[in-house]
């Protein structure tokens, strides 16, 4: 018994570090959030009326609204497009270490400076996407028109996430132990059946991984719009945790703290809805009996 | 001397009990063998022994000193697990010498060769000596554990399955050798198994454990031949022992126990003893017969579930109207599933055993070996 | 069912990479014959080539040299689809989205079957595997005995099936539910007279298992013949060692003209006629006798030779003695009534019918 306790004492150092950068800021938004505060003034409790105020407010609808428009197409287009990429990689051989290479080199920069590179490539006057769109007759400008600034954002996320979705997809695709083709060939199966009856379902625990990762971290998607385009134009790039953060910079901290409790609320409820669903959607596809 | 064990209980993290009431006296020079299907505690009751785990209540002595709270290290034993344990950056020599090497008298280099070279040769692993372990084959790897432990050269030696992960040839070989490798060196073992024939082959005595309980601790001999309890007989026998529910009845003035119309054994010389309507029947596998060897054998008619070669050996599993019967016969023979045949029982050679109790009551006549 | 063929298969995976500077051999000079409906096992250590053997004959793999002959065709080029062969693996493969009706009507999905036909057969495979009950359950969700058992099924399902290729199919199965298992493999093989070939390194699988053995050491057959043959006369020392427990017994030993066996130190007779038989191959053998055969007697008896019991294991049907014969052990069974303890003397005698002798590994007589 005593060796149980003492194992206590070797997590204190995580919990201190855990402390301080999660739980105490977190107390502290949640405080905010329950008061009325403008910078100089005595912050005054007032319940849940920032709460109120928050859902009330059509900014927030709206940035909430992009903010889903922009995760569900997304995850439209990049878990399809990872499979598609996993399943045509090499799995033997050079191809695989060159492959390989090339999926990380988006990973691994840091997101301003993906914000950045981008920012570039979309400048109007020198900017290689606003050059080629000329070709084809297109007047591209991100920092004028509402559609091409969310429509490069959207470029810029697959770019730079696609190559997660493909890796993940990739290790589980190279799990799949070989008698399961040999299996499927032997029952004559086609190509599409394979791909639906074999690989997939044994995909389905690391999809569900890609997706959830790619919603959570789509949802809070923040230095790639700030730097691309600030926000704009108007408010078209302005998604959920740039919305909050202006708040908050603003000193409308009462409002900031409710809304990005209500955000983090969404998160969670919708990460677990969709966690339950994929789950379900996998097992027990039945033929009728 | 020897170990004693005395009134000891261990329970489940959940709270009811793994072991209970565990009393076992095991003497110097004995080959005792913990005896029970994998769960059944015997691996718990080793790790109490060797100080791995602590009892929840009793009393552990070695040598008549109370050992029930000392650590592992200060019990002075040597253990020997499934997995073949051995320090893998060591070759074999050092790993059968490490144990000499930490002792507490100094030994010499001269002395500790002499000793490993003496353990290896008895383990049949001399010429693997410079080799590392995990170069060498499983049966290997084992031998130098339990030439470690030999090493270690301590009067108690436990040992939890550690045939379990090698192949069936390699477990035949050893199962001999062990027998005679530990009678060289003296002390006690306690060799923990699912297996019977382990404890057929090479043990002087034998401890069934069941859901807890030690039902039965006696000499192999006697064990095996006077079984207390159904659940021994039945378990501790190769193959298991047959064992049929009868009812006792009365017919053309004979008592009969009655499993089915064919299958009814004479009983009128116990009328005594049976006072009850329902009793166990037991008979040894090795003692159905395929022919009739006397007028006095009881023929029932089976159909073949499988014939199953094992060994030299084969195991025939026969249904007789719902009721499964093994067979053993002392050659490779084959019967194709469904065949039917006719069985022969010699009334002589059972065991009977209380429906409820489950003790053994009495057993026919040339059973009284 | 059909019955197979291989003609002087040999294969490498060497030449197969394209290594053809002094290639080693996975499987060497196979020649062997399996009749239709028959249970046939491919017996032998790992890296024998018994997977490798399987291969060739599922179509997986084209041997480098050498036919594969389906009822008397050649489907040497052949895939295993087109050959017809069903495989069960070493672990279960089903197609987990699928429910087991699912699975085992697939094949037949596939092959563009009518679906009542379907639906008689798969109903009528899973009457025959006992897993009727399961029908509706996702396959994902059975344990591993269950999975093998819908394997199975897809692998019988099709009624143009030529044989089905089992792998060493109870490896993941927990013990309690083998016995189950191997019973039902056997009941389906002999119901449906299926040719079926199983490997294994288990022993006691394949001699309950096949009609038919081939043990197979080293890439070569040692021999193919029923349990017994095997048993009662091995080819080789290997077979006679690795086959029946105990192993059989070895000894080195010296045959001369008048009949005499020299072996360590001491000497037993055989007849005049098999010394002169074995006296043409030689004069020095290795003599195998099964311990079953060997006679033990605690007296002195004719032809015999004495030794000193040095250990009795009773496993309650019979007892097995270990009795030292100069330097050499040497098994033999006793009755469990015969009275006979570690330390006594004892007399052994070796039936002349019994006695095989052995030159470099193979039989002679």
């Amino acid at each position: 018994m005593k060796y149980d306790n003492r194992a206590w004492l070797f997590l204190l150092p995580a919990l201190a570090v855990m402390a301080l950068s999660a739980f105490i800021p977190l107390m502290t938004v949640v405080n905010y959030s329950l008061h009325y505060i403008f910078s100089g003034s005595i912050p005054e409790f007032v319940g849940f009326a920032n709460f109120v105020d928050v859902m009330r407010d059509s900014a927030f609808r709206g940035a909430l609204g992009r903010q889903l428009m922009f995760s569900v197409s997304i995850l439209a287009v990049e878990i399809p497009l990872g499979i598609a990429i996993a399943l045509s990689m090499p799995k033997k051989g050079i191809g695989v270490a060159i492959s390989l290479v090339l999926l990380g080199i988006p990973l691994l920069i840091p997101y301003n400076v993906v914000g950045i590179v981008w920012r570039l490539f979309s400048q109007s006057d020198i900017g290689l996407i606003a050059e080629v769109m000329s070709w084809v007759g297109y007047e591209y400008n991100v920092s004028l028109d509402p559609v091409d600034a969310p429509v490069t954002l959207f470029l810029l996320d697959v770019w730079h996430w696609t190559p997660l979705v493909a890796l993940l997809s990739y290790a589980g695709y190279l799990a799949i132990p070989d008698a399961f083709y040999r299996a499927a060939e032997i029952d004559g199966a086609s190509r599409w059946k394979v791909f639906r009856f074999v690989i997939l379902p044994k995909l389905r625990p690391v999809l569900v991984l890609a997706f959830l990762l790619r919603f959570m971290d789509s949802f809070k998607i923040y230095a790639e719009p700030l730097l691309l385009t600030g926000g704009g134009p108007g408010n078209t790039t302005t998604f959920m945790s740039l919305f909050v953060a202006r708040k908050a910079q603003s000193y409308e901290l009462g409002y900031a703290g409710a809304a990005s409790l209500i955000y983090l609320f969404i998160v969670i409820v919708m990460s677990y809805i969709f966690f339950q669903l994929l789950n379900k959607l996998g097992s027990g596809e039945s033929q009728k009996a | 001397m020897g170990i004693v064990v005395e009134n000891v209980t261990k329970l489940h993290q959940a709270g009811y009990p793994k072991l209970e009431n565990i009393n076992l006296e095991i003497n110097d020079g004995d080959f005792s063998v913990l005896l029970a299907p994998t769960g059944s505690g015997k691996t718990t009751l080793l790790r109490l022994l060797a100080g791995i785990e602590k009892p929840n209540s009793g009393k552990i002595y070695f040598d008549g000193v109370d050992v029930t709270k000392l650590s592992v290290q200060k019990r002075n034993i040597a253990m020997v697990y499934q997995q073949f344990v051995n320090y893998p950056s060591f070759n074999i020599y050092e790993n059968i010498a490490s144990p000499l090497r930490v002792a507490k008298t100094k030994l010499s280099e001269q002395e500790i060769d002499k000793q490993v070279r003496a353990n290896a040769d008895l383990l049949g692993i001399t010429h693997i000596l410079d080799h590392l372990p995990e170069e060498v084959s499983g049966g290997q790897q084992q031998r130098t554990a339990l030439a470690r432990a030999l090493s270690k050269g301590t009067k108690y030696v436990f040992l939890d399955e550690p045939l379990a992960n090698l192949d069936y040839k390699l477990r035949e070989e050893l199962r001999g050798e062990l027998k005679l490798i530990f009678r060289e060196k003296g002390g006690a073992l306690v060799y923990a198994t699912p297996e019977p024939i382990d404890a057929l082959g090479m043990a002087s005595h034998v401890a069934f454990l069941h859901k807890g309980k030690i039902l039965q601790y006696g000499p192999v001999k006697e064990v095996y031949h006077n079984p207390q309890f159904v659940e021994v007989g039945e378990y501790f026998s190769y193959p298991t022992m047959n064992i049929l529910e009868g009812r006792k009845v009365e017919e053309d003035g004979r008592l009969y126990i009655k499993v089915t119309e064919q299958f009814k054994i004479d009983v009128s010389r116990l009328h005594e003893t049976l006072k009850k309507d329902k009793y166990f029947l037991g008979i040894h596998a090795h003692m159905v017969s395929t022919n009739r060897e006397s007028d006095s054998m009881v023929e029932i008619d089976g159909t073949v579930q499988l014939s199953e070669a094992v060994g030299s050996d084969t195991e025939l599993h026969i249904d007789h109207r719902g009721k499964k019967i093994i067979v053993l016969m002392q050659e490779l023979i084959s019967y194709g599933i469904g065949e039917t045949m006719k069985l022969y029982l010699d009334p002589e050679r059972f065991y009977i055993f209380d429906v409820d109790t489950h003790e053994l009551c009495a057993k026919t006549e040339a059973v009284q070996a | 069912m059909a019955t197979i063929q291989l003609i002087d298969v040999w294969h490498s995976y060497d030449i197969e990479e394209g290594k053809t500077k002094k290639p080693e051999y996975a499987v060497e000079n196979i020649n062997v014959t399996y009749e239709n409906g028959s249970a046939v096992a491919l017996l032998g250590p790992s890296g024998c080539g018994k997977t490798t053997l399987l291969k060739i004959i599922s179509g997986l793999t084209t041997p480098t040299k050498g036919q594969v002959l389906f009822d008397g065709k050649d489907v040497t080029e052949l895939s295993a689809k087109e050959r017809h062969i069903a495989q069960v693996f070493q672990f279960p493969v089903v197609y987990d989205s699928m429910n087991v009706y699912g699975n085992i009507a697939f094949p037949l999905a596939n092959d563009g079957v009518d679906s009542d036909i379907i639906r008689k057969r798969v109903y009528e495979v899973a009457e025959i595997l006992e897993i009727t009950s399961l029908l509706k359950v996702p396959a994902g969700k059975l344990n591993p005995a269950d999975k093998q058992k819908v394997s199975l099924g897809r692998g019988i399902v099709r009624p143009d099936t030529a044989a089905v290729l089992l792998d060493e199919p109870l490896t993941v199965i927990d013990p309690k539910a083998q016995w189950d298992l191997r019973r039902k493999l056997k009941q389906v093989q002999e119901e449906l007279d299926f040719t079926m070939i199983y490997v294994t390194h288990d022993q006691h699988e394949a001699l309950t298992f096949a009609e038919q053995v081939t043990v197979m050491q080293v890439g070569k057959i040692d021999q193919t013949g029923s349990p017994k043959e095997l048993h009662e006369n091995p080819e080789s020392m290997f077979i006679g060692y690795f086959i029946g427990s105990p192993g059989m017994n070895m000894m080195e030993c010296r045959v001369e003209s008048d009949g005499t066996v020299k072996f360590n130190g001491t000497f037993f007779k055989i007849s005049k006629k098999l010394a002169a038989q074995l006296l043409e191959h030689g004069n020095e053998f290795t003599l195998g006798i099964r311990p079953e055969y060997v006679q033990l007697s605690p007296e002195k008896s004719k032809n015999a030779v004495s030794g000193s019991v040095k250990l009795v294991e009773d496993t309650g049907a019979y007892k097995i003695v270990t009795t030292t014969v100069g330097t050499l052990d040497l098994k033999s069974r006793a009755p469990e009534d015969m009275s006979i303890s570690e330390g006594d003397t004892a007399w052994l005698s070796f039936p002349e019918e019994e006695v095989k002798f052995y030159k470099d590994g193979k039989k002679v007589i």
